[in-house]
């Protein structure tokens, strides 16, 4: 799924936006290899200037999307990942206050989500955003994989104006892993375990996904 | 009334002496009804910055070099070279006034600049060599002027001025026909239409003649090809013009017509037999002026000038229905503006004039005195950003204002009688004493600087498991201290708004003030009433400790300050370098641009002023002042200065 974002970001975030947003991944994984899954928009820092341009309705050419048209967006996701084998439970969630957005599924295995991950980039093909070929997760036994591979932009993102860059560079993609058994290593230099040895959380920002001087591969592994 | 013999002569005189003036003048050649004219006095701004001192500077040098190899021939960039080191080698008189205006005549609207001749004959020179075999082929000679058209240039001379023309052509809505009232119904016969019915002996079929030749054709291309090859085609000799604009003859014929009338002075009278005009100009003596008359505007608004190019949208539709409340403020309306460059000053004075109607709302509008209790309320220090304060009579403007809404909704048909009569039962519960007695109608806005205040705001915190916790924190930051203040009248009733807030918790009392948090921010604003003034502040000092006696005197607004606020209905004031030093953090030039830029407009410029007088006779009269640091020198030459560092900062800090 970040590969697709990442695109998107890339694409059309940075013509909308001109403070630092979040997007975070929030995996809480069981020992039978079943879980959950929260993906959440964090906007809220943007939210001042969000709000105006939905007013305006057309930002530089680009036409925003007003609030039914995302709801109905976010309807979509929801059914699309509902119709998904293994998939038990899907939520989403709008706060247009703050401009927060989340998407929850509980899957039964690992299986489920990668299938639902690439449902979703397949409805992303109409945003002219590659689709997603390889699987994002693997869970077996003692190891949890996030898989990475999207290949890096740097021109594209040379090429973007300086402020939108900026916008980028302090924009963040932050996965947070919660399991069962405690962890034993992270093969990602800058990935944080948790006090209680549970939990991993890893935070890069939006240009180094892009240029590809970051990424969110990460393997974990577990104490027996 | 006494008007003795002496009053008559001296009156005399100087009516004669203003004629003289005013026959000596170009703008004898201005028609009065011209709705925008601008005059340049070229000889004021000769003895502020003289051309010679001007070609010094380096932003005009670059202008010179991308001017010079503008044009199109040689001849053209040799004649724009010489004109811009020395218009008088060219037979132009630049110590003298110009004149630009535009008219709208028929389909055309006219554009005319009118200049002093300094030399004929150096003229006519100056254009047969920039014209070079054109000048002869397309030159005129009228009696007592000359005119020279070709394509889309245009210009007449004579000993005494030069006139360059141009014309665009307007396509009003009008002419592309209307159908009336009524819609057309395509369906039914309309009263007095026959139906039309065709028999089927009427409707012939045609049969297909070149069938079998479209055959043949599609068979042989080859053939088709070859057949349609033309030879020995006379090629027409190259014509930058014909292929650049398109020769309308029409417009060329319209143009000189509209020459000839102004050369002759063949309208009814000129700008200068304007009374207003004559006021405005009398005022004083500027360096650019602008006149403008709304009546072409609101022609505009009826459909007649094409609407500005909206003709027929809903923009467009909506503008006309609204003429006729436009013209009860608008009809009969000049805008007098004239630019001046003073030392140390830079000042744009305006003149509105409008109908009676709209003089006598104004007049009443702004009769109002400023509450001096403010000043106790505004730190005036030597951080101060700014202010913003304007001062209505409530009661005389909802009076008078209830009169032009009274006009305006007759006039308007789209409203018209039932709006009015509704207008008229609402003034049932409208009581304007009332209303003159919670609000008194002025307000002041003060930007006193930056201070550290306290804001709450909600962060996040992880747990042990990575679980997002959100937390309330108190965070410090540097805001600008902004106060605004309100004179009202009934205490009691103002209670009964704040009540209201009270009551729904938007706002808490804290001893004699309020407290409100703005939502999303978590920044908190504080609210008191003391004496007659609303005071709103984001300043919780100003309203826990300064309530009582406000400000030490050396702290408050200086008394030019409580000067400009008396004698105007409103006032805005800009300390430009406290702004800028304080939004770039008062830290020497870290070598970006934009500071550089900031830190060169910080040092130019010390603030900018802008009035309103509330005293108005025969027009409203508004000011504004652009103040530089510089006292001493002349401001046009502080500003070619400043444009000339900006231009050196612009390409790279090379000079030419």
């Amino acid at each position: 799924m970040e590969k697709n974002i990442s695109k998107l970001i890339l694409l059309i975030i940075p013509i909308l936006f001109t403070s630092c947003f979040e997007i975070r991944e929030e995996v809480n994984m069981k020992a039978d290899g079943s879980g959950e899954v929260m993906v959440v928009f964090d906007l809220s820092k943007s939210k001042g200037k969000l709000k105006q341009y939905m007013k305006m309705e057309k930002v530089e050419n680009y036409r925003v999307p007003s609030e039914p048209e995302i709801e109905t967006y976010l309807l979509t996701i929801k059914n699309t990942i509902r119709g998904v084998s293994g998939i038990n439970y899907t939520e989403t969630k709008s706060d247009w206050s703050n401009f927060i957005f989340n998407v929850t599924a509980r899957f039964d295995n690992i299986d489920a989500l990668n299938k639902a991950i690439l449902r979703i980039a397949d409805q992303l093909k109409n945003m002219d955003i590659p689709p997603i070929m390889e699987a994002n997760f693997k869970y077996e036994k003692n190891r949890f994989n996030r898989l990475f591979d999207y290949p890096p932009k740097p021109q594209e993102f040379a090429q973007l104006p300086s402020m939108q860059r900026f916008m980028l560079e302090s924009s963040n993609a932050i996965s947070i892993y919660r399991f069962e058994k405690k962890v034993r290593d992270v093969s990602h230099e800058k990935a944080m375990v948790s006090p209680s040895g549970k939990a991993v959380m890893l935070k890069v920002s939006l240009a180094d996904l892009v240029t590809g001087k970051g990424t969110l591969a990460n393997s974990i592994s577990f104490e027996n | 009334m006494n008007f003795s013999k002496k009053q008559f002569t001296v009156s005399l005189l100087l009516l004669a002496c203003f004629q003289l003036s005013i026959a000596q003048n170009l703008i004898q050649y201005v028609p009065s009804d011209a709705p925008v004219v601008m005059s340049v006095n070229l000889d004021q701004l000769n003895k502020k910055v003289s051309l010679d001192e001007l070609k010094q500077f380096d932003f005009y040098q670059g202008m010179l070099k991308e001017l010079r190899t503008g044009g199109e021939t040689e001849a053209e960039k040799a004649y724009v070279k010489k004109f811009l080191e020395s218009p008088s080698e060219v037979g132009f008189n630049m110590l003298q006034p110009f004149h630009f205006f535009m008219q709208k005549e028929g389909d055309y609207t006219y554009y005319a600049v009118i200049m002093k001749m300094g030399d004929q004959t150096k003229y006519e020179a100056g254009l047969k060599e920039f014209k070079l075999e054109q000048y002869i082929a397309n030159l005129t000679d009228n009696g007592n002027y000359k005119f020279w058209s070709h394509g889309d240039e245009a210009y007449a001379w004579n000993d005494e001025i030069i006139l360059n023309i141009w014309a665009d052509k307007t396509y009003s809505y009008n002419d592309w026909g209307s159908v009336g009232e009524e819609e057309f119904n395509w369906e039914e016969p309309q009263n007095g239409e026959e139906e039309i019915v065709f028999e089927d002996s009427d409707i012939i079929e045609m049969e297909p003649a070149e069938e079998e030749m479209v055959e043949e054709e599609m068979e042989s291309p080859e053939e088709q090809i070859e057949e349609l090859v033309f030879e020995d085609v006379p090629v027409e000799p190259y014509d930058p013009y014909f292929e650049n604009n398109f020769v309308d003859e029409e417009k060329k014929m319209a143009v000189a017509e509209f020459t000839k009338k102004i050369m002759n002075k063949e309208f009814p009278s000129n700008l200068a037999a304007n009374a207003k005009y004559r006021t405005a100009v009398a005022n004083a003596a500027s360096d650019v002026h602008t006149w403008v008359d709304y009546s072409y505007f609101l022609d505009a608004m009826k459909g007649g000038n094409g609407s500005f190019g909206m003709a027929g949208s809903e923009a467009a539709m909506m503008m006309q229905s609204m003429t006729g409340m436009m013209d009860v403020f608008y009809s009969d309306a000049f805008l007098s503006m004239g630019l001046n460059f003073q030392d140390g000053k830079m000042v744009i004075s305006t003149d509105m004039f409008f109908n009676q109607d709209m003089m006598r709302f104004y007049k009443g509008a702004l009769d109002a005195k400023f509450n001096k209790k403010f000043l106790r309320y505004v730190d005036g220090g030597d951080q101060l950003f700014g202010y913003y304060y304007f001062n209505l009579n409530v009661k005389k403007s909802i009076d008078e204002g209830k009169v032009l809404m009274h006009k305006a909704l007759l006039s308007t048909p789209e409203f018209g009688q039932m709006a009015d009569d509704a207008m008229k039962i609402l003034g049932i519960f409208i009581d304007e004493d009332a209303i003159a007695n919670l609000m008194k109608g002025d307000l002041l806005l003060s930007v006193s600087g930056m201070k550290m205040m306290e804001f709450t705001q909600t962060t996040y915190d992880f747990d042990d498991d990575f679980n997002m916790i959100p937390k309330d924190t108190t965070v410090v930051k540097k805001m600008p201290v902004v106060t605004m203040l309100a004179s009202y009248g009934s205490q009691e009733d103002i209670m009964k708004f704040i009540d209201l807030g009270i009551h729904s918790e938007v706002i808490k009392r804290e001893g004699n003030y309020f407290k409100m948090t703005i939502p999303d921010m978590g920044a908190d604003v504080y609210m008191a009433l003391k004496d007659g003034v609303m005071i709103f502040t984001n300043d919780q000092n100003l309203v826990v400790n300064k309530l009582d006696k406000g400000y030490k005197g050396k702290q408050r607004l200086t008394k030019k300050h409580r000067k400009l606020m008396c004698e105007n209905s409103s006032v805005f004031f800009w300390d430009i370098p406290n702004t800028l030093y304080a939004v770039g953090g008062e830290s020497p030039s870290t070598g970006d641009p934009a500071t550089a830029y900031l830190e060169m407009f910080a040092k130019q410029f010390d603030n900018i002023e802008l009035s309103s007088s509330k005293k108005v006779g025969e027009s409203v009269k508004s000011k504004i002042d652009f103040n530089f640091t510089n006292k001493g020198t002349n401001s046009l030459e502080q500003f070619f200065n400043f444009v000339n560092d900006l231009y050196i900062e612009f390409i790279g800090g090379a000079r030419i």
